[in-house]
């Protein structure tokens, strides 16, 4: 399993899950880190951690122990648009 | 508007509305526009969210406008979130649920925007949409359909530009034209509709993301830009090294406005205070009530008011930081510096503050929303040598600790590493208390540091004045008043039991003890120094100053001083020392003067050459009582600078700690803890010293 934490600086990534369902996992949720959801790294901070995240058209901040419980399918290139909500994938069984 | 108007407004009850939105909205400039300065501003009961309240009256009608605090979603993962969403659902104690909610969603953000607001239509109370930031939205090609927007969300959606006023007077006549909202379109069959397999909160999020998706389809438009400001700024700022120099320029600008250019702001304060003290003092007879009324409440009140310039300072810095966004930048960029001792970037700023005064520092804190960390903030900011601890650390690196090169090198002098190791100790000591504390009283599950790094703005100057004008009021009114109170108690117990009787046999002594001490005693420079000492009592200042010296020695903080001598004697200190450590209870940088009058020198000002030498001229003769043995040794002073370096004698401190966490418990375990450590430290720094020094 890919998470985002693996992804590249400059890259975009489809969401696949978001595990655990503790706050964080659901304020990621909340935030709009929902399944089928494209997300771009745009950085980090100069210590390497917090990533700073593109999603849905505005900025976030999280931590890369954080990151590791959003599960993405392989980059998907430097930017695309969004997918449609249709494109909504269930969780695939582990 | 009109008397008459007004007169009927009064007759009609109010109209309570609450003001829901993500932080970061534009809200607090919205609420400004409507309500202009709020008429209310406390507490909610039981919580330390603040409750701010405004009202105006629109169209004969007066409007109570309630500014929420800003929440993701309606179910809370906050004390201030769980604030917002038990007021608009009535459950507050005391606090019906409000007649209108006004959701204040931001056009550049829509679909995270609509989030939260999809959730509180469906409260179904009567709802209001007001569209913000569409300028900035503009800005960056997007483009909002309101009319078509508030067709598919069921309620009134206005579009305002707060600071420009814009849309305000459409937005009140459609609060008071509001009819409950008819459901959303759709949004109950599309949440239905989600894998059931998902946990209850992943159904939610899921299910009304893929509907907001479907709403803002043909609603907003997008002009393809291919780099936005955004991303060109964020480009620079977050960059390993533009980024991280643009930080340390701007956190040496914050650090120096309240380090340095306060100064004179406060030396003014302080002359000014001195001016009136010494006006009224002309205008009163002699006496326990001009003493009371000079050194207890006009110095108390020159005590909360010197504070000002640098709360009024650092929340200039701090809304202006906000109100562009780099605030959260700045968090973003500390982060990883403050995760290893259980903190986030968020208590960067309140921290470094607090090496200038752990005041406003503590006030700071008020900009971390997560309550653990902003609690655990608070505790840790006095622990940062201050401003105040400054003249203690020089008069004693100064006088005691030898001018001489460390390792060898030439440029590197003794004092210059004791008073950087003091700093060092201060940040260890707050780092490994911090490690402690979140391992044992604030162990619990980490919370979740998910933080937006709102789109990039121009800070709004009526916004940044509020700020300003919210934290020194609140300052003043709040903390100030116990200050003052707690001044003129202090000014008691260093006053009474005024005995004159006891006050002259004890000058006498002192006279005494000097002509025993001059016999045959060798030491040309302790001749000179025991002398000059003598032969001051003989001039009406002198004499004044020995007097005044015995009463703070016979004074309740005096006896204590002397009770608590088998405490400190541990330390190398003798009773003396202790009557200063105490009396130095109101604030740090009073022991020099206190030191001043306990060895019979008046008011000297210690800061001044003059004054100061003749401070340290006083210390170095020192000697215990009955012996010729010196008080003041190099491991003595040591042990003095660590003690004040990690003690918590700063009443100002534990009365804000007290305000701004809403209980006793906290300063009073701040002040229990940081004495024990200061203790132990002062404790081991001088039984070190003494067995290396000899």
């Amino acid at each position: 399993m890919t998470s985002l934490r693996e992804i590249a600086i400059g890259s975009t990534a489809e969401v696949e899950l978001i595990t655990g369902s503790d706050p964080t996992s659901e304020r990621l949720l909340e935030m709009g880190i929902t399944p089928g959801v494209h997300v771009r790294v745009v950085g980090a901070a100069p210590l390497g951690c917090p990533l700073e995240l593109e999603v849905r058209g505005y900025r976030l901040s999280i931590r890369r122990s954080d990151a590791a419980r959003v599960a993405v399918f392989p980059s998907v290139g430097p930017r695309s648009p969004r997918v449609a909500p249709s494109s909504i994938r269930r969780p695939l069984p582990r | 508007m009109n008397v008459t108007a007004a007169g009927a407004a009064d007759a009609s009850p109010p109209l309570t509305v609450a003001l829901l939105g993500n932080p970061n909205t534009g809200k607090s400039s919205l609420f400004t526009a409507l309500a202009g300065i709020p008429t209310r501003v406390g507490n909610y009961p039981g919580v330390t969210v603040e409750e701010k309240v405004g009202r105006f009256i629109h169209a004969g009608r007066p409007i109570d406008l309630i500014d929420l605090p800003g929440t993701y979603s309606l179910s809370p993962k906050s004390p201030d979130e769980k604030v917002a969403v038990d007021l608009l659902r009535g459950r507050l104690a005391g606090m019906p649920a409000p007649d209108r909610i006004v959701i204040v969603v931001d056009a550049t953000n829509l679909e995270r925007n609509l989030y939260l607001a999809s959730q509180a239509i469906e409260i179904g109370l009567p709802t209001i949409i007001a569209l913000t930031l569409g300028d900035a939205a503009a800005d960056r090609g997007i483009e909002v359909d309101a009319a078509e927007l508030s067709r598919r969300l069921g309620c009134e959606v206005v579009p305002v530009v707060a600071p420009r006023r814009q849309g305000i007077s459409r937005l009140a006549d459609a609060i008071l034209a509001a009819v409950p909202p008819r459901q959303p379109e759709g949004l109950a069959t599309t949440l239905a509709a989600v894998d059931p397999a998902q946990s209850p909160a992943a159904r939610e999020a899921i299910g009304r993301y893929a509907w907001i998706e479907r709403v803002v389809e043909g609603v907003v438009r997008r002009r393809p830009v291919v780099r936005t400001i955004d991303d060109r700024i964020d480009a620079i700022v977050t960059h390993r090294v533009w980024g991280t120099l643009l930080f340390a320029l701007t956190m040496l600008a914050v650090f120096t406005s309240i380090f340095w250019l306060a100064a004179p702001l406060m030396e003014g304060i302080s002359a000014g205070v001195d001016t009136v003290a010494e006006v009224v003092g002309s205008l009163l007879p002699e006496g326990a009530l001009r003493s009371l009324i000079v050194d207890g409440v006009i110095a108390g009140a020159g005590s909360v008011v010197v504070f000002v310039p640098q709360i009024a300072l650092l929340f200039f810095w701090i809304a202006l930081l906000e109100g562009c966004g780099y605030l959260s930048r700045a968090a973003f960029l500390m982060d990883r510096l403050l995760v290893g001792v259980g903190l986030s970037g968020k208590s960067f700023i309140p921290l470094l503050s607090s090496f200038a005064c752990a005041i406003p520092g503590i006030m700071a804190a008020r900009t971390i929303e997560n309550p653990r960390d902003r609690l655990l903030t608070i505790l840790l900011a006095p622990l940062m040598s201050c401003s105040a601890r400054l003249p203690v650390y020089f008069l004693m690196c100064g006088a005691f600790v030898p001018n001489v090169p460390v390792a060898g090198i030439p440029w590197l002098r003794l004092p210059a590493v004791v008073l950087a190791s003091l700093y060092a100790l201060g940040v260890v000591v707050a780092a490994l208390a911090a490690l402690v504390l979140t391992r044992t009283v604030f162990r619990g599950p980490p919370q979740p540091f998910v933080m937006e790094l709102p789109g990039w703005r121009w800070p709004q100057a009526r916004i940044v004045l509020e700020r300003v004008r919210e934290a020194t009021w609140s300052f003043l009114s709040g903390a100030g008043t116990t200050i003052l109170a707690m001044s003129v108690v202090l000014w008691a117990l260093s006053h009474y039991p005024r005995n004159e009787a006891a006050i002259e046999a004890e000058v006498a002594s002192e006279r005494s003890d000097l002509r025993a001490r001059l016999d045959g005693e060798a030491d040309a420079a302790t001749v000179a120094d025991l002398s000059a000492a003598l032969q001051s009592l003989d001039t009406p200042e002198g004499l004044d100053a020995a007097r005044r010296g015995a009463a703070q020695r016979l004074s309740f903080l005096g006896i204590s001083g002397r009770f608590i001598e088998p405490v400190v004697r541990p330390l190398g200190w003798d009773w003396r020392l202790g009557c200063a450590a105490i009396a130095s209870f109101p604030a740090r940088e009073v022991v020099l003067g206190t030191l001043g009058v306990i060895y019979n020198l008046g008011d000297v000002d210690a800061g001044s050459e003059e004054g100061g030498t003749a401070l340290v001229r006083r210390l170095r003769a020192a000697t215990w009582d009955g012996s010729r043995r010196k008080v003041f040794t190099l491991p003595v002073a040591l042990s003095i600078m660590v003690f004040f370096a990690l003690c918590a004698q700063c009443a100002s401190t534990l009365v804000v700690i007290w305000r701004e966490t809403g209980s006793w418990i906290w300063p009073v375990a701040s002040f229990t803890a940081m004495t024990t450590l200061a203790w132990l430290g002062a404790f081991v720094t001088y039984q070190l010293g003494t067995l290396l020094l000899g």
